[in-house]
């Protein structure tokens, strides 16, 4: 692929996590019957106006300030009109020519480097319905159901510039995006809930060119993954193309996951006229410095900050600092724990290994379950201090995750404290005898007083941990085989 | 005058569909409005600011707030074509 | 019964004095309507009005009235969304469409007690300037019944001027409240932008579209105002100034009043329509009003850039009608043949017109050339009248260029276009003006004077209107 250089753009939807619609107050949640989240005004039904719910503007900010764009103190909305049976007011009120961010750049690395891609814009606009089709997909329906309960619900499109030059780089890119939105809580990105999706525009030119070549986009992604495969596969079509001499035509074409190819969807001559102008019905949107300073504040430490400032400041590897920086929950969930025990190394381990699987075993989200850090950081302590051990610890941990309870508790409840383990005893036990010769002849000879000895001389030697029940056991056993 | 085919080009976009007769009255009307609003074309606006809303009024922002929705009987109470909650329309071509 | 020939005003009193039941004027109406041949109205909710009345007759059997005009019934244009009462906007594409909403301005007027007893007929989707474009059959002017009751809201001016209802709702885009009024010889008010919520109004151009009051006199327009306006959850583009007492506005007195004339509007104005204004005007500036000449030099261009804004925002507005959700369907082979066809035999001519055009206007290729230049003209109207409130408070014009017109007359639309000349600077503007009758013509069809005023002056506009009324309702008593 060293003939060309490939240059790729991204546009990503992303569904904003307000309670209610962002125009009117039918719900957001997710699910529910068919048309059972609607109103006049999602429904587009004559006479319905919009208002504009302040939270999706506030979300919409807070993804442009952590994305480093200007956010305009004035921009407006304007209707993007086209005829679709899931758009029910046959327009899209959306941002043309005045959105509310511009220019920005967001960085994710790859392979241990570091990227930068420049944020053209965002701005805010509306979803539309879902339809559902009678048949296996849409070309082969008789009929197509429209359900509501999505349209109306608040979305931001960012579009990224050309600057991104690989297909990896596309699916690293959209990872940090990802986790950034998750960490400054404007969205729950989920892909498969449809509640971030993209689509890629992707051209190819001679090394060395300045020019663009012709851009072709590609929709229909549903992950990360496919969206890799896609455009690697594209890359390759247009290069193949171009080798043979051909000419690339400006598309639209569709990722076929099935069989991993792209598919022309219609070859448009023209780009579709939306007949873009002002929305009568709203105001301009007037946002004053003094709230974006407000937002600005509540902003987060944003994920590669944070993963590079564990790697410095705890001193962990780039892979445990990823992980523990994963999520927002996590990364402070370490944190708080490192309080009170201050090992990064071993709390990180234990952090991405049992807790991690307790994590996802119990299907809860941090802020769900039972076990605070300080709960960890205590438990972490006593094993360290060697009361019990790293196994028994493990074991805790998994009843503190069910139960709730503290470990220490939790220790007592279960006798763990004491030393249980037999082959420990024995050790003590054996050492003990032998320090003790005469009194074990006298012990076999008939002396039975002379247990509560033993058993006493291994106490202090265990300063009290061995339990007692099990070292009168193994103290019997062992005088009784001598014999 | 503008031309039958763009004619058949606006109709497509607005989608309603045109009798020829239709489309030959629209052809004389379109082409009568155009040269009326070409009057206004004439009009120096360069130092002139576009009006878009005829009263000044402040953004306008609602609170983040779960209203009752429509009971689905009322949602689909006038449709042409419903079945099992969902509106239901001949299958859609890709757009 | 013969209570139709009341005023609000009178009605209001004899229900006071308990001279008589809200049924009894509900049924009164209902049977004026009956007998009526105008078809001013697509929908009568008999059975609702009567049940209406009969709970506002409660409500004062128990004292606990919800406005000092409980029980007075109320028509409303059928652009208007009413909750379980079919609301066609005059068309096809709606002939059975049943809304689950109330607009707010019903809501207001279910909160003061007003019965509803109808819908009125209107131009289609609010287009066009005679009650032609109706689906449901052309309403007849009363004073003439072989001329148009003119329109949009020509079903309201004609039940109003019929006493088939003692007032009614309408709306206004380009006139459309005004111009009927005019011809029917009845009040009609566009109110300022934003004064009334526009939530539940069908859109026709959001920008320019307005409800407003169409009333037998000043007094109850200025009643009927107070009803329907104020702020609204529901529609950012209402006004939040507060709403003051319009009755306080019902005083004869015009002393130091500047009135203006300007010069476009009266050039070459019809002599009949001219005479009765001039009249008007003398009668104000004898009781104290001054008289000034301004000029509007962008007069010409009014009506152009009118029409463009609102055929690009009509064509918008009227997407939505597509066949999926609700209104007439006309399947076809997929959704796109099913959105052509309906659409298709869902509009009259007319909207197919202007949905058109609207379409050609808005493409990307001809944006600027047309709707951003309009929207610029738009500022240069809007300054005209700046400067010229600057002089004066009140504008003074003609409603209309003619009296009301033989049905059928106007076939070009471009001659019917001209009917909306004086009334659509008031849309661009968002400026408030009312139309009175002031005088007929030698045929004896009304004549409309017109008072415009600067943005929420409706206190002036109806004062002045008032003492207008009083004054040559005192004349004719003193000519009789």
């Amino acid at each position: 692929m060293t003939k060309y250089e490939t240059i790729i753009g991204l546009e990503v939807h992303v569904e904003l996590a307000t309670k209610s619609k962002i125009f009117c107050g039918c719900t957001t949640e997710f699910g529910g019957d068919p048309n059972t989240h609607c109103c006049p005004i999602c429904l587009g039904l004559p006479g319905s106006l919009p208002v504009v719910n302040q939270q999706a503007i506030e979300y919409a900010i807070k993804a442009g300030l952590a994305l480093n764009c200007s956010i305009a103190n004035y921009s407006k909305f304007d209707r993007k009109n086209y005829f679709y049976p899931d758009l029910t007011k046959a327009y899209q009120i959306s941002q043309y020519d005045q959105p509310l961010c511009l220019a920005g750049h967001m960085d994710y690395e790859l392979d241990g480097q570091t990227y930068s891609v420049r944020i053209n814009r965002i701005h805010v606009e509306e979803e539309a319905g879902k339809s559902v089709h009678s048949g296996d997909n849409i070309l082969g329906s008789e009929f197509s159901q429209m359900d509501y309960n999505r349209a109306g619900i608040p979305l931001i499109e960012i579009v990224t510039e050309p600057d991104i030059r690989m297909p990896a780089q596309a699916k690293a890119f959209l990872e940090q995006l990802k986790a950034n939105l998750e960490y400054i809580k404007v969205s729950d990105c989920k892909m498969e809930q449809g509640s971030l999706r993209c689509d890629a525009n992707i051209s190819l030119r001679p090394v060395g060119s300045t020019e663009f070549g012709t851009k072709v986009e590609i929709k229909n992604l549903n992950s990360f993954r496919a969206i890799e495969r896609a455009l690697e596969y594209e890359e390759q079509r247009q290069a193949e193309v171009y080798d043979q001499g051909g000419t690339i035509y400006q598309e639209t074409r569709t990722w076929d996951e099935k069989l991993g190819v792209t598919v022309t969807m219609r070859t448009k001559e023209e780009a579709d006229d939306y007949r873009y102008f002002p929305e009568p019905d709203l105001p301009p949107l007037i946002v004053e410095q003094s709230w974006i300073d407000e937002i600005k504040a509540t902003l987060p430490e944003l994920p590669l900050a944070r993963k590079n400032r564990f790697i410095e400041q705890y001193k962990l590897s780039d892979y445990e600092a990823s992980l523990l920086t994963a999520t927002q929950e996590l990364a402070d969930f370490f944190e708080a724990a490192y309080q009170s025990f201050p090992n990064a190394k071993e709390l990180s381990n234990w952090l991405t290994g049992e807790f991690a699987r307790l994590l996802n075993a119990s299907n809860l989200t941090i802020p769900e379950i039972p076990v605070q850090p300080g709960d960890l950081a205590e438990l972490l302590s006593i094993v360290k201090d060697g009361k019990i051990s790293g196994n028994q610890g493990r074991e805790v941990l998994g009843m503190m995750f069910d139960s709730g309870k503290k470990p220490a508790q939790i220790i007592k409840e279960q006798g763990f404290e004491q030393i249980s383990d037999t082959k420990e005893l024995e050790g003590v036990i054996d050492q003990i005898l032998s320090t003790y010769p005469d009194e074990v002849k006298r012990y076999q000879a008939g002396e039975d007083r002379l247990l509560g000895f033993f058993v006493g001389q291994v106490m202090k030697e265990t300063k009290g941990k061995a339990n007692p029940g099990l070292v009168n056991q193994i103290i019997r056993n062992k005088l009784l085989a001598d014999q | 005058m503008i031309e039958i085919t763009e004619i058949k080009k606006i109709a497509d976009a607005a989608r309603i569909n045109l009798t020829a007769e239709e489309e030959r009255e629209l052809q004389g009307y379109l082409s009568q409005m155009l040269a009326n609003f070409d009057k206004l074309r004439s009009i120096d606006t360069e130092q002139v600011a576009a009006t878009i809303y005829p009263i000044a009024v402040e953004s306008v922002l609602r609170e983040d707030q779960v209203e009752t929705s429509l009971d689905i009987e009322c949602v689909l109470s006038n449709a042409p074509e419903s079945v099992k909650g969902y509106f239901r329309v001949p299958r859609i071509m890709e757009e | 019964m013969g209570l139709s020939k009341y005023s609000v005003t009178q009605l209001q009193s004899k229900l006071e004095q308990q001279q008589i039941t809200s049924r009894e004027i509900v049924e009164s109406y209902l049977q004026k309507i009956e007998q009526s041949n105008n078809n001013a109205f697509i929908t009568v909710t008999a059975d609702l009005a009567l049940q209406m009345a009969d709970e506002s007759d409660q409500r004062r059997k128990e004292g606990r009235l919800l406005s000092s005009w409980d029980g007075i019934p109320i028509a409303i244009k059928d652009n208007i969304s009413t909750d379980g009462i079919k609301t066609t906007a005059a068309s096809k594409m709606l002939a059975d469409y049943i809304p689950p909403y109330d607009a707010t301005v019903v809501s207001k007027i279910k909160a003061a007690g007003l019965p509803i007893i109808g819908k009125t007929n209107m131009d289609e989707f609010g287009m066009g300037s005679s009650n032609e474009t109706s689906a449901f059959g052309r309403t007849l002017n009363p004073v003439d019944p072989t001329r148009v009751p003119g329109g949009s809201s020509g079903g309201s001016a004609a039940a109003v001027a019929g006493s088939e209802v003692p007032w009614s709702i309408g709306s206004d885009t380009g006139g459309s409240i005004r111009q009927p009024a005019a011809f029917c010889g009845v009040v009609g008010l566009k109110p300022t932008y934003g004064r009334v919520s526009r939530y539940g109004l069908f859109a026709y151009a959001p920008s320019l579209d307005h409800i407003g009051p169409i009333t037998k006199d000043v007094q109850s327009a200025a009643a009927l105002l107070q009803i329907i306006a104020g702020s609204d959850y529901y529609d950012a583009t209402v006004a939040k100034q507060p709403v003051p007492d319009y009755t306080q506005a019902l005083q004869v007195d015009v002393t130091n009043l500047k009135l203006g004339l300007a010069k476009e509007y009266f050039a070459g104005l019809n002599s009949e329509i001219k005479s009765a204004i001039m009249q008007a005007i003398n009668v104000l500036a004898s009781a104290g009003a001054e008289v000034t000449e301004i000029s509007l030099p962008m007069a010409d261009y009014v009506n152009d850039c009118c029409l463009l804004l609102s055929c690009a925002e009509a064509s918008s507005s009227l997407a939505r009608f597509d066949g999926v959700r609700y209104g007439l369907r006309v399947t076809g082979t997929d959704s796109v043949e099913m959105f052509k066809n309906t659409r298709a035999a869902g509009f009259g001519p007319e909207v197919k017109r202007r949905i058109l055009l609207g379409t050609h206007l808005l493409s990307a290729a001809n944006y600027q050339k047309y709707y951003a230049q309009a929207q610029k003209v738009r500022t240069l109207i809007i300054q005209d009248f700046a400067k010229a409130f600057a002089k004066v408070d009140v504008i003074v014009a003609p409603t209309t260029p003619t009296t009301a017109f033989e049905f059928g007359s106007k076939i070009d639309p471009q001659e019917m276009y001209k009917s909306d000349f004086y009334t659509m600077a008031a849309n661009l503007t968002g400026i408030p003006a009312i139309s009175l009758p002031c005088g007929t013509d030698t045929q004896n069809l009304p004549i409309g004077i017109q008072l415009m005023g600067k943005h929420f002056s409706e206190e002036t506009l109806l004062r002045t209107a008032y003492t207008l009324q009083e004054l040559n309702s005192k004349q004719v008593k003193n000519n009789d």
